[in-house]
């Protein structure tokens, strides 16, 4: 049997290459939180000035599950506005109000330890953050390999 | 048109492994499981119903998942010949095996009972995923436990199904990918109608049947005018080992 029309098989390479580039670069743009929460009516309430986004690089935030964690330790503090998180690259930005809370807060926020089973737990260790997006990076830690434990 | 197939294999397992270095280093939070496409399989159901990625599966695994669906449609499973680390070693080991001994093809109705296994295995793991919330079936995956560098949730009982998973490969030509690899049961659901396939000339082909010695999925090709098998991954072994240029093409 002849087929209707016949391709060089040089093409399935080429095909292959074409598309996993193109399938990296969609991944890279359509960056989607893993976990988000939007607080719209304390927002509201919160002067322009005050509302600022932090941004943490928190190794630790693995899962959907580790993440709504994350977001139920920094919710326990006040002026806490909203929270992404990205688990792809272990980002969160966290909206909040300066005048309530500061980057050092939310830091011992997220890194407490934890009692399971008689053991004593650190889930989530910041690598680096900045407090607002026009603000410089603070590197607390290079090796992602950082211990931390699994909830 | 093999030697490329073969450094496309071996990019990929370099890719892999490379990830996996760096992860284990410390340097990259992306190991081998952040690229695999069948995370996106398993927490799909999970996906659409809440519309956020369950367990540790992201945009790049449904970004190469659906790359890989599309060349599914257009190539049947060349991801599996092409791509696949797994497939690559799997190949090895059928090669080697070839080498020393040739396969001698199991009955029929024992390899269609075996064929079975991968669906059932597919659908297992489905369902567990879903009920559990979480990819349970992870510390067990041969592709996780090869290429992971002993990963965090790697086992004993992971090394002991990677190798009998590769075991089954020193029994069966291409054992692993055709009787027991749940992503090879998923992508066949779209590996029947394809565009592009690989049609044999019967005005040229003179029997010599080469192909059918050289096909990894153990297809005779030289009794089909088209090959619409689902097991067919596009390897082009069969269309290299053509005695006669031109009986074997890939066409629409």
């Amino acid at each position: 049997m002849k087929p209707k029309f016949t391709v060089n098989p040089v093409l399935i390479p080429v095909f292959i290459a074409a598309v996993f580039t193109a399938a990296s670069y969609f991944a890279w743009f359509l960056r989607m939180p893993t976990y988000a929460e939007t607080n719209t009516e304390l927002i509201k309430s919160v002067a322009a000035a005050n509302f600022k986004t932090a941004e943490f690089e928190v190794n630790g935030v693995v899962c959907l599950g580790t993440s709504k964690t994350f977001a139920k330790w920094l919710n326990e503090l006040s002026g806490i506005l909203s929270i992404n998180t990205f688990t792809s690259d272990r980002f969160v930005e966290i909206g909040y109000d300066d005048s309530k809370v500061s980057a050092d807060e939310m830091i011992i926020s997220i890194e407490r330890e934890v009692s399971a089973d008689g053991e004593k737990l650190k889930p989530f260790s910041v690598m680096r953050y900045r407090a607002s997006k026009d603000s410089e990076w603070v590197i607390l830690r290079t090796n992602k390999k950082v211990e931390v434990d699994e909830l | 048109m093999q030697a490329i197939r073969f450094i496309f294999q071996l990019f990929f397992i370099e890719l892999i492994l490379y990830h996996a270095v760096l992860f284990s280093l410390g340097e990259s939070y992306k190991n081998c499981e952040s690229y695999c496409p069948f995370g996106a399989v398993e927490t799909f159901a999970l996906f659409a119903q809440s519309g956020k990625f369950p367990c540790a599966v992201n945009e790049l695994n449904y970004s190469i998942f659906a790359g890989v669906l599309l060349l599914t449609v257009f190539f049947k499973r060349a991801f599996c010949s092409w791509i696949c680390p797994l497939g690559a070693v799997n190949e090895l080991i059928t090669r080697v095996r070839s080498y020393f001994i040739k396969y001698k093809p199991l009955a029929e109705n024992i390899m269609k009972t075996l064929y079975s296994v991968k669906y059932i295995l597919l659908a297992v793991i489905l369902i567990a995923t879903y009920r559990n919330y979480d990819l349970v079936f992870r510390p067990y995956c041969p592709y996780f436990t090869a290429f992971g560098l002993h990963g965090h949730t790697t086992v004993v009982l992971s090394y002991f199904i990677l190798a009998n998973a590769l075991l089954a490969t020193l029994f069966i030509k291409m054992g692993f990918c055709r009787t027991l690899c749940p992503f090879g049961a998923f992508l066949n659901v779209f590996n029947m109608k394809t565009v592009f396939k690989i049609y044999r000339d019967e005005g040229a082909c003179v029997k010599c049947k080469l192909c059918d010695g050289a096909c990894l999925a153990e297809i005779k090709v030289s009794e089909s005018a088209k090959i619409e098998n689902a097991g067919c991954t596009m390897c082009l072994s069969c269309v290299s080992a053509c005695a006669r240029n031109g009986a074997l093409k890939v066409g629409l």
